[in-house]
């Protein structure tokens, strides 16, 4: 039985990695599973200088799934590079970093310095993430400067780089072959989708950003939807995520289209569901007597 | 120690005014919790409610004969979804729980007096404490009679309560911050001596008591909405003197001068 998956580049032994925002920087989860056993680990956005993030009132749940506006809150990549990157370079498991900026230098900065680091197998480039301001959206959301910002970033690596994609847009499959046309060795599909939720007391939003990303179960149907559509315009490998809570959940973005899955909101809900998640895939693999993964990925019959 | 683990539920125990007794026993060894931890709690296999929930537990009963891994106490208000799931679980059921979690209450000196002060459903976190510190004031505040939870269940003596009720149905009628702040300033000009006190309740009753001159070291437990409960979500920051710190891992006990409290 084969489990392993090529990314772009980037040689994973099965195809569980934990999505970024979701899994802190990996070592907070090494008490409640072996780290080894999973793909690969996503690490949280990271920007050139730590960031503070946004003010309280950060998350809201809401049925089947939660909104989050923390605001890219994180250790900055000196930070990350120098006390958690050592800490992760003792598990036999890759590790992909996300990075971001709020201009496409920054983004060239970041990309450059995470690829000079010891221990970074694969770069996640967020342009997509819901809690920042307007400029910084359009890097997500028009072709045009996706294709730009991703172009300048690919300069800056060579690294496998991956670029992690907006849901909040008209076309997927658009946005997917911007990235490809800028250089992306694989997609991540999707980010969180823009939400909000209210307070009928107060008449206040319940998050202090008002809007927020939504993500869990809630979003599952899109995700697939989308990554089904991505999967048909571009030939990159596809990382497909949201609202994985289960590996059946995980075999659907498969047979959609994705080479890979990433467990997000579901780490919150079980540390451990990254792991639990791969061997129910396994045990979908044996009972489906499949040899090789790979021959699952976009195997939806239609 | 494992933090994750499954749980047995071995009493469930409903009481009139919304509020029931919970006690579990872990199926494997834990580690012995610190009053003001919390545990989260799945409230079942379904994904809605989808995250698990905060609880302060009240009591832990070392392993004995019967409970060969301890057994955790918790007192619970049926407020909203996933409480009122709990509620009505059947004894024999296993539940998902990460913990025990964050900071709990610091130890208290010998040379210190504690006072302990419970605001509404606030006295899940604090009950524990007076087990620990037996004949320690303990000031406890309701809206209404009927709104205080049967002791019964809990290793809970009684001594030395001070109760108030907004409406006067029990106890002192009016603020229990009212009657603290009387007794604080008694004790110091009776016997003196450094104070310490622990409180839970609502943020307007934290509001109200960093805006008093109480003259003592204040402690209290904050609760905000949270995902993960290990400090990775990074969903329940709470603005400090010492910038933004997480509910979870760095609290949920603060020390009250250090919260900034906005608008």
């Amino acid at each position: 039985m084969n489990l392993s998956v090529n990314i772009g580049g980037l040689e994973l032994k099965n195809p569980v990695v934990t999505a970024s925002g979701t899994f802190g920087y990996g070592v907070e989860y090494a008490e409640f599973l072996d780290l080894n056993l999973i793909g690969a680990i996503t690490v949280k956005g990271l920007s050139l200088r730590p960031a503070k993030g946004n003010p309280p009132g950060r998350v809201w749940e809401t049925p089947c799934g939660m909104l989050n506006a923390i605001g890219l809150q994180n250790i900055g990549i000196d930070a990350f590079i120098k006390d958690k990157l050592p800490e992760l370079r003792k598990y036999d498991t890759k590790i992909i970093a996300n990075f971001f900026g709020d201009t496409i230098e920054e983004y060239v900065e970041a990309a450059a310095a995470l690829s000079a680091a010891d221990g970074v197998h694969a770069l996640e480039m967020n342009i997509s993430c819901p809690n920042k301001q307007a400029g910084w959206i359009a890097f997500g959301t028009d072709p045009a400067l996706t294709e730009k910002v991703v172009t300048a970033a690919r300069r800056a690596t060579k690294l496998p780089l991956i670029v992690k994609l907006s849901p909040n847009v008209t076309s997927i499959a658009d946005m997917a072959r911007a990235a490809v046309n800028g250089g992306a060795d694989a997609l991540s599909v999707i980010n969180t989708i823009t939400g909000m939720a209210i307070d009928i007391e107060t008449r206040r939003p319940r998050l202090s950003n008002i809007v927020g990303g939504l993500s869990g179960p809630a979003i599952r149907p899109i995700a697939v939807r989308m990554v089904f559509q991505a999967a048909k315009a571009v030939t990159v490998p596809i990382i497909g995520m949201g609202g994985i809570m289960t590996g059946g959940d995980a075999i659907e973005f498969i047979l959609a289209g994705a080479s890979a899955v990433a467990i997000g909101t579901a780490n919150f809900v079980n540390p451990a569901a990254s792991v639990e998640v791969l061997d129910s895939i396994k045990d979908y693999i044996v009972r489906n007597r499949i040899d090789d993964i790979n021959t699952l990925v976009g195997g939806i019959i239609c | 120690m494992n933090r994750l683990f499954t749980a047995e539920i071995v009493r469930n125990d409903p009481m009139d005014n919304g509020y029931f007794a919970l006690q579990v026993t872990p199926d494997v060894e834990i580690s012995e919790p610190d009053i003001g931890q919390f545990f989260m709690i799945k409230t079942g296999e379904s994904i809605d409610p989808l995250l698990l929930r905060p609880f302060s537990f009240v009591d832990f009963i070392p392993p004995n004969d019967k409970y060969p891994n301890g057994s955790l106490m918790f007192l619970i208000g049926a407020v909203g979804k996933g409480t009122n799931i709990l509620k009505h679980l059947a004894v024999g059921m296993r539940l998902s729980v990460i913990g025990p979690l964050g900071q709990g209450f610091p130890p208290v000196a010998s040379d210190e007096i504690l006072f302990i002060v419970a605001g509404g459903i606030g006295i899940a976190s604090v009950l524990g404490l007076t087990n620990v510190n037996p004949n320690t004031p303990f000031f406890y505040g309701v809206r209404t009679k009927e709104l205080i939870p049967d002791m019964v269940w809990f290793n809970y003596t009684g001594i030395n309560t001070f109760t108030t009720s907004d409406d006067g149905s029990i106890g002192f009628a009016g603020s229990v911050l009212e009657l603290l702040e009387k007794q604080v300033s008694e004790f110091k000009r009776g016997c003196g001596g450094k104070i310490k006190i622990y409180a839970c309740g609502p943020n307007g009753m934290y509001r109200a008591m960093a805006g008093m001159n109480l003259d003592a070291d204040v402690y209290v437990s904050l609760e905000t909405p949270m995902a993960c409960g290990i400090g990775t979500c990074l969903g329940c920051a709470v603005d400090t003197v010492n910038g933004l710190k997480m509910v979870c891992k760095d609290g949920p006990v603060f020390n009250l001068k250090d919260i900034i409290w906005d608008g």
